[in-house]
């Protein structure tokens, strides 16, 4: 890599970080409370201890409802965003796959899963209101298990082996999923709300609770971008190359499950965003695995942010899922994103 | 430089490599022939430590090839397969430099020794000119080309190949196979080469293998090997063997 792809790939860096600060403080502002951005750019700037005026010039209110209400909930999405995008990259490099996502190996079906079973036991106010995300989350992680489980035996992991397992796995559990929601009457919509993701009413604790598993499982994917590069070789041409393909895979694979599941366990299976933003990210910086990571975590966050937003705003004071805004904009993306690598021919 | 004793392979109830014995001098260039399905690829593998041999070992400078570790193989083995590099996104530098992974400490990238000498091998291998298109805009030939060129920036002592040529037209074929000619002449390189094109084989080989059905039916100068009755009864055809005009070698005429 020359030193031009190099001041390129700083330039994306630098521009969408910019714009990842810009997304906050805006719809921060955004909302039923319309609130002006320089007043929430003042707030957040007193609250993180970098000013302190003599005379504060906004209402207790406003400071309340950024402080307690918009920012904890604003920066959960950005850090699911971030999750699911990380994650998406990890699991196309490794699966050597396009159409991977976060879900493709079954995480969502497993989180779900222990959402549904928890509702429908009434179950939610256990664990200080904390059962659902940890049963999902331990849910989501034991699939992988079953998932990678199934698939080896004899001469390692071969990735159409963990793809199929994936498929099963995620039948079955869809099969009993199916199973709780037709026994759940009254609580139905619950657990259908809570799949279709949403980011409402969440505090500071859900963030908290992401932040470790993204950072640890985010330093995992960086610390192997060259492994990630070559893995695109094949397997037999990685191992040739000093690649210990196995061991990356396994490694890889728990690092993005684990982000995928502490992001699911708080806000639902969100859709799109890990599927659709290593695609766009991939085609703005290449597939170096250097650059596409970090680019691709900020777009996750900023695009997270946004579609929040629009979730929350659009049909005022109703709430769209999350869930539903990514999906509409997602899928007709990644047709235009098709039909786009189709006309460059091949 | 490159042992190999008693080396069995089964798949299953299949035994595909039978007791395989042979040794090959540092700096030689072996051709390994047979029909399809005698074993020579399951051999290449075991050779570059991918698979395991249910008995017997692999010896790289006397080492087992089980004792190296991943990285510490790629610096002494490369391998260029039949199918060679897909159509990546990644530019031919890139995909060159990834070479040099088994030289590059943990969270380190690629240092200014490293680009020196990929620069060097774009060079030999006549691809400056193309060291930033991606492989996927690149012709079947330029890809073997930059397959070879990533297995010249592992600096191996022992290069595996095979069938390296199956898919490239004549000028190609001879374009590769002199490159790695080359390269062997400059570095005192081993080569091992699987090929099914009997002339070729001839003309670049000094020493050949013939495998049959899992076992070695006979090594040795090319002479020996290549005759009449040895390829009857390996391929099940009769072809006249000449000697080829300015070489010297033994060539096949198909009948």
């Amino acid at each position: 890599m020359n030193v031009k792809q190099r001041r390129f790939f700083w330039v994306w860096l630098t521009g969408l970080a910019g714009l990842l600060l810009l997304s906050v403080v805006c719809s921060v502002s955004i909302g039923s409370a319309q609130l002006p951005v320089a007043a929430v750019w003042r707030i957040l700037l007193h609250k993180i201890g970098l000013y302190s005026p003599t005379l504060v010039d906004w209402p207790a209110s406003a400071e309340a409802i950024v402080w307690n209400v918009r920012l904890p909930r604003i920066l959960l999405a950005m850090l699911v965003g971030a999750a699911l995008a990380a994650a998406g990259v990890g699991f196309q490099a490794v699966l050597r796959n396009p159409l991977a996502d976060p879900y493709v190996l079954g995480v969502s079906s497993g989180a779900a899963l222990g959402a549904a079973v928890v509702i429908v036991f009434g179950w939610q106010g256990l664990f200080g209101g904390w059962m659902i995300p940890a049963i999902a989350f331990g849910l989501g992680l034991l699939t992988l298990f079953a998932v990678y489980r199934l698939a080896s035996g004899g001469y390692g992991v071969a990735v159409e082996t963990l793809l199929l397992s994936g498929v099963v796995v995620q039948a079955f559990l869809g099969a009993l999923l199916s199973f709780f929601l037709s026994i759940s009457d009254e609580r139905m919509q619950q657990i259908i709300y809570w799949l279709m993701g949403s980011f409402a009413l969440r505090d500071w604790a859900s963030a908290w609770v992401v932040l470790p598993f993204l950072l640890t499982g985010w330093l995992v994917l960086y610390v192997n971008w060259q492994s990630l590069n070559i893995l695109s070789l094949g397997d037999a041409q990685a191992a040739h190359l000093g690649v210990s393909v196995d061991r990356v895979r396994l490694a890889v694979l728990v690092a993005s499950t684990l982000i995928t599941a502490a992001a699911v366990s708080v806000s639902g299976t969100i859709g799109f965003v890990g599927l659709v933003v290593p695609h766009m990210m991939r085609l703005l910086v290449g597939a170096d695995h250097r650059h596409l990571l970090p680019v691709a975590t900020l777009a996750g966050a900023t695009l997270m942010i946004w579609a929040d937003t629009a979730a929350r705003t659009v049909f005022s004071p109703r709430e769209l899922p999350v869930g539903v805004i990514t999906a509409l904009l997602g899928a007709p993306f990644f047709g235009y994103l098709l039909r786009r690598v189709r006309r460059q021919g091949r | 430089m490159l042992s190999v004793e008693g080396l069995t392979k089964r798949y299953g109830e299949q035994v595909v490599l039978n007791n395989i014995r042979f040794h090959v001098e540092k700096g030689t260039f072996v051709g390994l022939l047979g029909p399809n399905g005698c074993g020579k690829s399951t051999l290449i593998r075991l050779l570059a430590g991918i698979e395991r041999p249910d008995a017997g070992q692999v010896l790289l400078k006397g080492r087992p090839v089980a004792d190296y570790a991943r990285k510490e193989l790629a610096r002494n083995v490369a391998v260029v397969a039949q199918e060679g590099l897909p159509p990546l996104p990644y530019s031919v530098y890139d995909v060159v430099m990834m070479g040099r992974f088994a030289y590059q400490k943990w969270l380190q990238g690629p240092s200014l020794a490293d680009e020196a000498l990929v620069e060097q091998i774009l060079q030999q291998t006549g691809l400056t000119h193309l060291r930033h298109k991606p492989l996927a805009q690149l012709s079947g030939g330029e890809r073997q080309r930059v397959a070879i060129a990533q297995a010249m920036a592992q600096q191996p002592r022992l290069l595996l190949l095979d069938e390296p040529t199956t898919y490239l037209d004549i000028g190609h074929q001879l374009a590769l196979l002199n490159l790695i000619r080359q390269w062997q002449r400059d570095c005192g390189l081993t080569v091992v080469a699987v090929m099914h094109d009997l002339n070729l084989a001839a003309l670049y080989s000094e020493r050949l293998v013939l495998m049959q059905q899992g076992c070695i039916r006979c090594m040795g100068e090319l002479h020996d090997v290549m005759t009449e009755p040895l390829i009857r009864e390996v391929y099940g055809t009769t072809p006249i063997i000449l000697s080829h005009p300015r070489r010297g070698v033994p060539q096949v005429l198909l009948v």
